[in-house]
């Protein structure tokens, strides 16, 4: 018998596709579904938890986008070009 | 409705709601009613941690964003989703997308099907997934 686990998100249409290993034999297999938690799930609201005290100004200076940018820098600089297709010099 | 978020959006809808665009709160909106449901990405909570301990957001520390990041995992309307070596292979497709970490994000949003809740312009002009903002 062959097994493959994975984990999966069900979106609200609870419809899933799954794509497993090409060396998963074809043919009948048994899929179960199970949920990480039995516990009752609840509507959370998040708008506004973290409200500053000043209201911040709703033109101009982005604040999150400028610390996002300044990290996407860092990445830059500290040579992160994983996966990019870049290739900075010939192997020996 | 399902949709994706990255950082800037749900940070916004966190710290002051009233700057996302009109899209993009009317889906947050939405998802506090409970009819959607916003999935957030392992690599969008990695970047909220990384904005928050730059301080930039004038009052919030990890101690005031932390607890709402955890509740997430017991709630209907916003789902964390792990990061995947599947998710990983498969962003080498989206080189239109320079950053690693928002090219994860767009290839979760890609892989899911759903749109992704963002001002970006390079992830929208990439045409790589629907976006929602204005």
């Amino acid at each position: 018998m062959h097994t493959h686990k994975l984990k999966v998100t069900i979106p609200s249409n609870h419809q899933v596709s799954v794509t497993l290993p090409d060396d998963f034999p074809a043919g009948p297999a048994e899929v179960v579904f199970h949920t990480e938690e039995s516990a009752q799930l609840k509507i959370l609201k998040l708008a506004g938890v973290l409200a500053p005290n000043i209201a911040p100004s709703m033109t101009g200076v982005d604040p999150i986008a400028e610390a996002l940018e300044e990290l996407r820098r860092e990445r830059r600089r500290s040579g992160d070009k994983l996966i990019t297709g870049v290739q900075d010099r010939e192997e020996p | 409705m399902d949709y994706v978020t990255d950082t800037h959006s749900l940070l916004w809808h966190l710290y002051w709601p009233q700057r996302l665009g009109p899209a993009a709160k009317q889906v947050f909106s939405d998802a506090e009613t409970g009819r959607a449901c916003i999935h957030v990405p392992a690599v969008v909570v990695a970047k909220v941690l990384m904005v928050i301990q730059k301080g930039r957001l004038s009052g919030v520390d990890l101690n005031r964003v932390v607890p709402h990041l955890e509740s997430m995992e017991q709630s209907s309307n916003y789902s964390l989703m792990s990061l995947t070596p599947a998710t990983v292979i498969a962003s080498r497709l989206f080189t239109l997308i320079p950053d690693i970490f928002d090219r994860l994000i767009v290839t979760e949003a890609k892989l899911l099907g759903f749109a992704l809740l963002t001002k970006d312009p390079i992830i929208h002009d990439s045409g790589i997934v629907p976006t929602v903002w204005n």
